[in-house]
């Protein structure tokens, strides 16, 4: 391959070097604070997060440095999404020790593997190489697993580990095989490398079967229909923290490295892979958007919208132009603030029986908390993308990117699909804001279920989050040049 | 390209493909698992006929690289696998009269 192997700016490495120190450091220190260590625990890494942030900011690489012979290279586009990773995982871990306090959970390695999955996050948009976005892709996914199912004593959370492993484990493979026919037909895993040696590769049919598989494994992976179907599950059986840190960990992380492989490796082959996502966009769109029409559970909704906004992201895939890449980022940073809110608050709601929020528990909110409900309702707005919202800023430059690119059809569906998604945001906002509480004496021999909603206040972390993700939200939605400016910075 | 590549990547073929339908038609936790197996094993036997098709040594290194990874999930599945079985061992009375016969 002739690269030699130089080990390059280390420095580089810091923030993901503190992560996982951290995360090792979080496994002994549960052993020493044996018992219930759960703030200090979440303290402890919460310093960490700053920690790393700090080194982020500190050494945020305004000129590209590469590391291990290249196969990963830090630039602005891996800062930015390493910074949200880590401001995604701050807000986890204020909320984590309450929540699972409340649902009766020991904190032990919870942390650990958090920060652990956190630190493939921020490696993943540096690696330059097909194994190397593999590896990373899996030292993000297996910590998740177990979260997933970390909640033990209830089925659902079972459930959701057990479905998520499979999947995930299921995406693997295929990814694996797509790039043993990418590397045999044209030699090379280094993402330079594929598009020089695409136009000349010999065997087109090998090519374009390594192509679809390793396709269908990211479209796994990023929740695309029609290989969504594990999404639902695995967000309502979650822990509601972990949902959070997932629907946006997940997602910035992986689009993040999508787009760097259809841009960077894949631009020889566009006119294939372009036909292929704007037929995934189009039934991730629709399908999310159906199916999310008619849910009771909060957090179903917000898994069925995260397919949904995944289609939308597809958008900015297809256009691959440079105003996609930023766009891209733009709406993950937006989305990122509204789920882990909306989650943040669906963890303060949520019973211990389900860990979920119902629809029909939100009734009356406004009265009882009105400013957990006005941040609930930002969320959904933003999620719209509704003026001065950061979500209406995303979805602008979204859209505008797929217009620069000539996609009007596409952009036309995903406006259809954007006006029809309103009914159901709104109607929990209608829930919380227009329909009466519910009286005990309406309900029957069911109503058993819904007296035990939940009434307690919203304690102070989970209403810290929800603040601070609302803020960022309006922030973002009123001077959008503010990160615009720093988005312009990682074209690659 | 050689005989021997050709024909190690029909049987790779062949094995993903099996390992494809254990996941989509089983419902045994154990037997999908396995099935996820084959289809990284699959994929390794890919990499190591290309390799001998490319005269690269890469595909090999590679392969071992993917063996460690599938180990690894392997440590995590078996592990969800086994506390899923011990909760319904002790919760479902039911499951475990079926299992008695």
């Amino acid at each position: 391959m002739g690269v030699s192997f130089a080990v390059g700016n280390v420095l580089s490495l810091l923030p993901v070097g503190v992560i996982v120190l951290a995360a090792l450091l979080l496994v002994l220190l549960d052993v020493l604070w044996a018992g219930r260590a759960n703030w200090r625990l979440a303290a402890f890494g919460g310093v960490a997060v700053v920690v790393a942030g700090i080194a982020q900011l500190v050494y945020f690489p305004r000129l590209p440095s590469q590391v291990l012979g290249g196969a990963l290279r830090f630039d602005g586009f891996a800062a930015i999404v390493a910074l949200t990773v880590l401001a995604v995982l701050l807000l986890t871990l204020i909320v984590s020790p309450a929540h699972m306090a409340r649902m009766g959970l020991r904190g032990g390695e919870y942390y650990a593997l958090l920060f652990l999955s956190a630190s493939g996050m921020m490696l993943l948009p540096a690696a330059r190489e097909l194994v190397s976005i593999i590896i990373c892709i899996e030292l993000l996914s297996l910590p998740l697993y177990v979260l997933a199912g970390y909640n033990r004593s209830l089925a659902f959370s079972r459930e959701a580990g057990f479905k998520y492993f499979l999947l995930g484990a299921f995406a693997s493979a295929f990814m694996i095989y797509g790039a043993a026919f990418i590397w045999g037909t044209t030699g090379t895993l280094w993402l330079g490398g594929i598009a020089e040696s695409l136009p000349s590769a010999e065997n087109r049919a090998l090519l374009l079967l390594g192509l679809g598989l390793l396709l269908v494994g990211f479209a796994f992976k990023t929740a695309l229909a029609p290989f969504h179907a594990w999404v639902p599950d695995v967000y309502e059986g979650s822990p509601s923290p972990v949902t959070g840190f997932m629907a946006a960990g997940v997602k910035v992380a992986v689009f993040a490295v999508f787009l760097r492989v259809l841009m960077e490796g894949l631009m020889p082959l566009a006119e294939f892979w372009r036909l292929g996502m704007y037929v995934l966009a189009i039934i991730t769109m629709c399908l999310g958007n159906l199916l999310a029409l008619h849910q009771m559970s909060l957090k179903r909704l917000l898994a069925y919208s995260s397919i949904t906004h995944a289609g939308y992201l597809v958008l900015g895939l297809i256009a691959a132009n440079a105003e996609a890449v930023s766009a891209v980022l733009f709406y993950l940073i937006a989305y990122s603030a509204a789920v882990v809110g909306s989650l943040a608050l669906v963890a303060a709601w949520a019973t211990r029986r389900t860990d979920d929020v119902y629809i029909s528990d939100l009734r009356g909110m406004a009265e009882r908390q009105p400013l957990a409900a006005l941040a609930l309702t930002f969320f959904m707005l933003s999620l719209i993308g509704f003026p001065i919202t950061a979500g209406f800023i995303g979805k602008v430059l979204l859209f505008y990117a797929a217009y620069k690119a000539g996609y009007i059809a596409l952009l036309i569906i995903a406006i259809i699909n954007t006006m029809v998604s309103v009914y159901y945001y709104l109607r929990v906002v209608q829930a919380m804001y227009f329909l009466p509480r519910e009286q005990p004496e309406e309900e029957g021999a069911e109503g058993a279920v819904k007296a035990a909603a939940p009434v307690s206040a919203v304690a102070w972390p989970y209403l810290t989050v929800a603040l601070i993700s609302v803020i960022t939200i309006i922030v973002l939605g009123l001077v959008p040049r503010s990160l615009l400016a720093w988005l312009s910075m990682c074209s690659f | 390209m050689e005989p021997i590549v050709a024909y190690s990547l029909v049987l790779s073929a062949v094995l993903f493909t099996m390992g494809v339908l254990a996941v989509l038609a089983r419902r045994n936790p154990i037997i999908m698992f396995m099935g996820i197996e084959l289809m990284l094993n699959a994929a390794n036997l890919a990499f190591i006929a290309f390799s001998r098709h490319l005269d690269k040594l890469d595909g090999q290194v590679i392969a071992l690289i993917f063996m460690a990874v599938a180990a690894a999930e392997v440590a995590i599945g078996l592990a969800i696998i086994v506390s899923i079985y011990r909760y319904r061992r002790d919760v479902d009375v039911d499951a475990v009269n079926v299992l008695r016969g």
